[in-house]
């Protein structure tokens, strides 16, 4: 009852603290308090857009404590003002009716029970204390930083414990192996400044008109100046991507591996690659001799040679289905040294069996031709997710990473975070965890059988609807009366529906963050609106979860000095109890975790910018250091002397991580190889999912917005007229799609938006109702872990 | 005689003339309603062919080239490939005349029916508006064959709304229809998005009020200009009538309205931690002098 009046008092503090903050800032404004009846009292601020990995800066109209508008913000370099639907819709998506807004814990009947925060906590410690081992933390690209960090200091520095995730390795992973065993460093070199000066524009699997709509319009808007821009687009079906497109190149799953080979060995063989930039910059490398790992083994250009000979344009225009013309054509933009051009990626090349080996065959077609490291010339991999850099991969919430690009199994490097974190020697687990596939199928076999994954935790992400073949993945957790799911989200979703405790978590501008986007922007946000009921921050959960652990003893809870871990001290270097709710926003919790996370970014240049430099911007790129007049600067163009910072003087270009340590980059050759699931008799088609525009991954948010629901409703599948004609099927009728591993009944779309060709067909995986993901398949990337959602076996008939 | 001879010829040659002219009218009227009757028996064939929106559309077709056109008997109840559930039936349509003399000024009622009418297409003031059509799913550009300057077309007494941010191409990267999926069948067809959905997001409506410093001075602007370049698209002839200027032959229109001052993105953005209340702490923490909220500055090795 005392703590009950406790919290209304704190409750109504913390209003009238908010409302006065308002009216200071509407009063630091005269213009526009001048002018109440024109503005309204809208109060404007500005945040990163929640959704994608473009990393838009969007300004937030404020009304009565609520949004009441958006606008692209004009001096963000990243959109200069514009905008995708989702992005101007961005407001609604916090006003959804169901959101979450207690605590509920799944009783003996299976009904979930509103309970406190306290017992949600105490709940959660109890299980972790049980088995500290067998306990997983899954969180997503979706983490700000500060939440990322959170997470990875109590799993890796606390419980000694690598069993954490972000839902990236099912998105990003393979681009970080790609970028990693290229020039020994993650993330992309280039920026899209990129996309404003290069003359061609190729898509690989790749369809930005939809997903990242604000970068391609950013490059289509180029015509309407009358710049010539040239896009190619090599895709498996048409899109609206390919209405721009030049030239569409409509190759068969899989064989972008030997159409990049096939570009490579052109370059070589008719002498026309960049002699003098692979000659000073490069070395070959070629996969080990008895299967495939991370760092391959060295071999000289008479060897790389040799591999390359079979994918000549005749036998590459063979497998891929592509006419030797466009096969000629961009062998000839490759070789052509006026030319500047960018390659762009997403899933298409990072979801796929053998997608290390496509990312490292895109890099290896850059550098063998020189197109690299000036403004126009860089092969960039483009992000699904929010802060899949900034988060998953620069915190590196990963199983065998470590923060800042450093990685659990080098002994150095884990001595090095131990100083950093100022934990005991050898406190970091050497042994890297499970990665996403493994952690959720351990999770879901009984434990009598290998099942050793007890607890998860779950974090702003929905595995219940993306991980792959879920009934395996996911919803065999039915079952297993053992296991235990906690999972903090905004609304309800196929997640918390097998969940035994969910968490009502606070979102986006209801709580402080830092993004880091596709291009190594950061960006940061302040709270601008109260969660609804008593939805929390995540960060706020993990700090609690972890002081909790404190009181029950656990011995990692401690650093070297016998303090808390994740202790939060402010300018006095007192310590402020930011894990008890009503004390945390004493302090600028994101600060002091940002602040200690930064030093992590040193190690691989990876330097972010100091938290109080990113309050004055709409993002900085790093590397950012200070210059000699002290000034923060930030670069563009990552390993070029003209802009990085640590390329030392006259060197030009530098990879100065280079795994060879000789600040070259590795140019691979890896071989075509069919994929593992590839269609027969019995499962004809192809079957590919992603994303639509209005939709943004599994629609939780986006699905709440009237203007993007309405105008994409339902999930549906893409065929071939003739397929469809064929089989006696007509637009809007129900189909039955099966795989091998279920099946699912949706409408079909012919010369719907995409446009497969005959033998393909393509489901968004948005629709919470239909879960394809029944039906995709669980092989992986043997070197990414990442799966591949983009090409299985399937078939089809009326329903 | 002569004369005469010349008349009677003259009639003779009338005479011809008619009966060859009535003919003529028959023939062709004749041929007229038997090419009707073809016609009919020729989409009945068609009709029966259910896959008939299956065909394939050549991939390798100009870009510039747009559906085909339905025949001009089938239109009253043609399926449109874009438009089908707007008001592009041409049967429903009754062109109305101009209600305001442009220089007579709009009623308060009819303003307040304009911006209404505005709203209802969008979530909040300044969001892009819902396509309140179904649109042609793969080709953005399509979008422009109605909407590009110059191409504008008067469908009853609508005209279709012209782009007013020519430079921006991918219309539906902004837009999209208020009631998608059209082909599926899934959803009936609404011009506004209706919320099916429990959503308590409440938009800001329009600020639009006059500001005026003086009885007939030009008013200033009572919205944002961004991405409004051309003013013509709402408030040219041919548009609601309550938002319509009073003067078409002036075109200039920032040389006497001019732009909001509180408006045009030129809102102060102050980007600070909010403030609470500090809670006072249970009891005095116990200080730990050694340590500091992390390094500022690192080490690069």
């Amino acid at each position: 009852m005392l703590t009950l009046e406790r919290r209304k008092f704190l409750k109504l503090a913390a209003l009238t603290a908010a409302s006065s903050a308002a009216s200071r800032r509407a009063g630091a404004a005269p213009l526009a308090a001048n002018n109440g009846s024109s503005l309204a009292g809208l109060d404007w601020q500005k945040a990163p857009c929640r959704f994608c990995g473009t990393g838009c800066h969007v300004k937030v109209g404020i009304r009565d404590g609520k949004i009441a508008a958006i606008a692209g913000h004009e001096n963000a370099e990243v959109n200069k003002g514009l905008l995708c639907v989702k992005g101007y819709h961005v407001g609604g998506i916090l006003y959804g009716k169901d959101r979450l807004t207690t605590p509920q814990l799944r009783d003996a009947n299976g009904e979930l029970q509103d309970i406190t925060w306290e017992e949600a906590i105490n709940v959660i410690a109890d299980r972790v204390m049980e088995a500290p081992e067998k306990f997983a933390f899954y969180g997503s690209g979706q983490w700000t930083i500060p939440e990322g960090y959170a997470a990875q200091t109590l799993m890796k520095a606390g419980l000694s414990n690598n069993h954490i995730e972000p839902n990236a390795r099912l998105c990003m992973a393979s681009a970080v192996t790609g970028f990693v065993s290229t020039y020994g460093v993650d993330e992309p070199a280039g920026c899209y400044d990129d996309l404003d000066h290069c003359d061609v524009l190729i898509c690989w699997g790749n369809n930005p008109a939809e997903m990242h709509p604000v970068l391609f319009s950013r490059v289509m808007d180029r015509r309407s100046r009358g710049e010539k821009v040239e896009l190619i687009d090599i895709g498996t079906r048409r899109t609206r991507t390919t209405e721009f497109a030049d030239h569409f190149m409509n190759f068969r799953p899989q064989t972008d591996l030997a159409i990049a080979n096939c570009i490579a060995r052109h370059l070589v063989y008719t002498n026309t690659y960049d002699k003098r930039f692979v000659e000073k910059f490069c070395n070959f490398r070629a996969d080990i001799e008895d299967g495939l790992d991370l760092m391959g083994r060295p071999i000289d250009f008479a060897a790389y040679k040799e591999m390359l000979d079979p994918y000549t344009i005749e036998y590459t225009s063979k497998l891929s289905g592509l006419p030797a013309e466009q096969l000629q054509h961009l062998c000839d933009l490759f070789a052509d040294p006026k030319q500047k051009i960018t390659s762009l990626w997403c899933m298409g090349m990072n979801q796929h069996t053998r997608a290390t080996a496509i990312n490292r065959l895109v890099h290896g077609i850059h550098l063998l031709s020189g197109k690299f490291g000036v403004p126009g010339n860089a092969p960039t991999s483009l992000t699904g997710q929010p802060s899949a850099c900034g988060t998953a991969r620069e915190v590196g919430t990963l199983c065998h990473a470590l923060p800042g690009g450093l990685l659990v199994a080098k002994p150095d490097h884990r001595e090095h975070c131990e100083k950093l974190w100022n934990i005991p020697a050898g406190r970091i687990n050497p042994k890297p965890g499970y990665h996403t596939v493994e952690m959720w199928t351990r999770f879901c076999t009984p434990t009598d059988e290998g099942g050793d994954i007890s607890t998860i935790i779950v974090q702003v992400t929905n595995p219940g609807q993306t991980l792959p073949n879920l009934k395996k993945t996911f919803q065999a957790k039915k079952n297993l009366k053992d296991k235990f799911l906690i999972v903090s989200d905004v609304y309800p979703t196929a997640t918390t529906a097998l969940a035994d405790l969910v968490l009502p978590a606070a979102l986006w501008v209801e709580k402080n963050g830092v993004f880091g986007n596709s291009e190594r922007r950061t960006q940061q946000w302040f709270k601008l609106v109260e969660p609804p009921g008593q939805a929390r921050p995540d960060t706020w959960m993990t700090l609690a979860i972890a002081h909790r652990l404190l009181e029950l003893g656990h011995p990692g809870m401690k650093d070297k000095d016998g303090n808390f871990i994740l202790a939060v001290h402010d300018e006095a270097g007192n310590e402020v109890p930011v894990w008890d709710f009503d004390h945390f926003y004493d302090i600028n919790v994101d600060e002091a975790l940002f602040e200690q996370y930064r030093p992590f970014t040193h190690k691989k240049h990876k330097n972010v910018a100091p938290y109080q430099e990113l309050v004055k911007h709409t993002g900085m790129r790093w590397p950012v250091v200070q210059d000699e007049s002290g000034e923060w600067r930030e670069t563009k163009f990552r390993f070029s002397e003209f802009s990085d910072p640590f390329v030392e003087k006259g060197k030009e270009i530098q990879f100065y991580h280079s795994t060879t340590d000789d600040d070259r980059a590795q140019i691979w050759f890896c071989p075509y190889e069919p994929h593992p699931e590839e269609p027969d008799d019995d499962y004809p088609f192809w079957l590919c999912t992603g994303r639509v525009l209005e939709h943004w991954h599994t629609g939780t948010m986006t699905m709440r917005v009237p203007q993007l629901a309405n105008a994409m409703p339902k999930t549906y599948c893409e065929l071939n007229p003739e397929d469809a004609s064929e089989l006696g099927i007509t637009n809007g009728d129900p189909i039955v799609i099966s795989t091998r591993r279920g099946d699912i009944t949706v409408p079909a779309w012919t010369n719907g938006r995409g446009r497969p060709p005959r033998g393909s067909l393509f489901v968004p995986f948005f629709d919470e109702t239909k879960l394809i993901n029944e039906l995709t398949l669980d092989a992986y990337c043997p070197i990414s872990k990442e799966p591949d959602y983009k090409k299985c076996a399937a078939k089809i008939r009326r329903a | 005689m002569d004369s005469d001879q010349t008349e009677n010829h003259d009639k003779g040659m009338k005479r011809l003339m008619s009966i060859l002219l009535s003919i003529a009218i028959i023939i062709s009227a004749s041929g007229y309603f038997m090419g009707l009757v073809q016609t009919k028996n020729d989409i009945a064939a068609q009709k029966e062919n259910k896959w008939e929106e299956n065909k394939a559309i050549d991939p390798n077709r100009d870009s510039s080239s747009l559906p085909t056109a339905p025949h001009y008997t089938e239109q009253s109840d043609a399926r449109w490939k874009a438009n089908d559930d707007w008001e592009g039936h041409f049967a429903r349509l009754h062109p109305q005349a101009v209600t305001r003399d442009p220089t007579n000024p709009s009623h308060p009622h009819e303003f307040e029916a304009a911006i209404a009418a505005r709203l209802d297409r969008r979530a909040y003031d300044t969001a892009p508006p819902v396509v309140p059509h179904s649109i042609d799913e793969q080709d953005p550009r399509a979008c422009l064959t109605c909407h590009a300057p110059g191409n504008a077309r008067l469908i009853g007494d609508r005209l279709t709304p012209t782009i007013s941010h020519p430079s921006f191409q991918n219309c539906t990267q902004c837009h999209v229809p208020a009631s998608g999926q059209h082909e599926l069948s899934q959803t009936p067809p609404s011009t506004i998005a209706v919320s099916s959905l429990e959503n308590e997001f409440s938009g800001q409506q329009p600020i639009a009020h006059d500001e005026i410093a003086y009885e007939n001075a030009p008013p200033v602007l009572p919205h944002p200009v961004w991405m409004r370049q051309n003013c013509l698209s709402c408030h040219g002839e041919g548009r609601p009538s309550a938002i319509r200027t009073s003067h078409p032959q002036r075109q200039n229109c920032l040389q006497c309205h001019a732009q909001n001052h509180v408006l045009d993105n030129r809102e102060q953005i102050i980007n600070q931690f909010p403030d609470f209340t500090p809670i006072p702490l249970p009891e005095a923490p116990e200080s730990n002098p050694d340590q500091t909220a992390g390094s500022a500055h690192g080490e690069h090795e």
